[in-house]
């Protein structure tokens, strides 16, 4: 866990919009309505993902005393993935054909492979685990500071497109641009001099 | 040609993969031009010349181990070490990594920031009063990467947490000072008329 040792990664984005004022249920439903929810093994996803909370991360209840620490709401964002591998697939196909070749003395036709394939992908699903990684997030709910202790830019643009539109607030990334006004950023452009021929 | 490839050929052909003389119909494109493209879009993504820019400048700045700022009445000074990566946004060259304690300060870096090349990614030693942080940052993003925080104090494992988040926090706000020393020098007048030169002069090693 990030948040408690090791080495620090995290992308930084400032909290932008009308924080309400109970900021407790405020958090708590959007995180709540875009909760985790487990892969259906029936179904054809490869991948889900929903906030948990921190210490548990099965849980989606987000109770204040799991939500909070001090002057921060301490959650996380898990993402399963659940993918058959296709040379697996392709191994027991073959030998599945070979089979039904000794069996019928003719090798199966199309349909009858392409209906075995998917026999043996749902048999090889309903034995896999999904692989599960946990991305923590922390606010500081006085500096409106959002953290995301992650390394990965697209889980990182993830996390920010869910929670903006969850909490309907915008996430500005800490970059030079964000300390600028729009209209005196607008009329800047790269450095001649600095950049050369690129500028 | 047997059955089978003749009908390959013709769904080729039907497909506009082919020309009637069984050649590709595809332009090559010039790997030269696809990796100029991608160095200018990789520049003007997020503006991230702006960033190039604030990293650029800080070099330049740390480079006398004067503070950048204060924060909080205590003086602020950034120290690059280690790994330093330029990118250009054009020319032949368009990345180019050093490695090396000193290796940001030294003339090979200076001459190549002169030939268009600006700092992308570096590590920073950010000394802030008796605190001392460690931190790799990137001008597209301005991400914490792989960060060194200062010792924590408490012992409790809840107190810990606070403190670490508190010195994370804090390593942020550093981050966000730095830079805003830089927005004020590059939305000022004196940007083009004195920083930019001096900035220059520094790179021709004058």
């Amino acid at each position: 866990m990030p948040i408690r040792r090791g080495s620090v990664n995290f992308a930084r984005f400032l909290v932008q919009g009308a924080v309400p004022k109970d900021v407790k249920r405020w958090l708590q439903s959007a995180l709540r309505k875009e909760a985790f929810e487990p892969i259906d093994v029936k179904s054809e996803d490869e991948r889900t993902a929903g906030f948990v909370e921190l210490e548990a991360p099965e849980r989606t209840d987000f109770e204040a005393g799991a939500l909070f620490h001090g002057m921060h709401a301490l959650f996380a964002w898990r993402v399963d993935k659940l993918k058959v591998s296709s040379s697996q697939v392709r191994t027991q196909l073959s030998q599945w054909a070979q089979a039904f070749e000794g069996k019928n003395g003719r090798p199966p036709g199309r349909r009858e492979k392409s209906e075995q394939k998917d026999a043996i992908r749902r048999a090889l699903r309903g034995k896999l685990e999904p692989s599960t990684k946990v991305h923590e997030i922390s606010v500081d709910l006085t500096a409106k500071e959002l953290f995301v202790w992650a390394t990965s830019r697209p889980v990182v643009e993830e996390v920010q497109a869910v929670l903006e539109d969850a909490l309907d607030v915008k996430l500005l990334p800490r970059v030079p641009a964000a300390f600028m006004d729009e209209a005196k950023l607008d009329q800047l452009a790269p450095t001649a001099a600095l950049f050369g021929e690129a500028a | 040609m047997g059955s089978r490839k003749a009908a390959q050929a013709e769904a080729r052909f039907l497909r506009g993969e082919t020309g009637v003389d069984g050649a590709s119909g595809k332009e090559e494109l010039d790997p030269s031009e696809v990796e100029q493209a991608k160095a200018r879009e990789a520049l003007l993504r997020g503006r991230t010349w702006l960033g190039r820019e604030c990293l650029t400048w800080l070099l330049w700045k740390s480079e006398s181990t004067e503070p950048i700022t204060r924060v909080d009445g205590l003086p602020l000074s950034a120290i690059f070490h280690g790994r330093l990566v330029l990118r250009a946004g054009a020319g032949d060259v368009t990345e180019l990594s050093v490695k090396g304690v000193t290796s940001p300060y030294s003339p090979l870096v200076r001459s190549a920031l002169n030939k268009g090349l600006l700092v992308h990614g570096a590590r920073l030693q950010l000394d802030h009063g008796e605190q001392q942080y460690d931190v790799g940052v990137d001008a597209e993003t301005f991400d914490v990467k792989g960060a060194k925080l200062p010792a924590l104090i408490q012992e409790e494992e809840g107190e810990r947490i606070t403190e670490r988040l508190e010195l994370a926090g804090r390593l942020s706000h550093l981050l966000d000072a730095l830079v805003r020393a830089f927005v004020a020098e590059r939305t000022s007048r004196t940007w083009d008329s004195k920083t930019v030169p001096a900035l220059k002069e520094w790179m021709a090693g004058r």
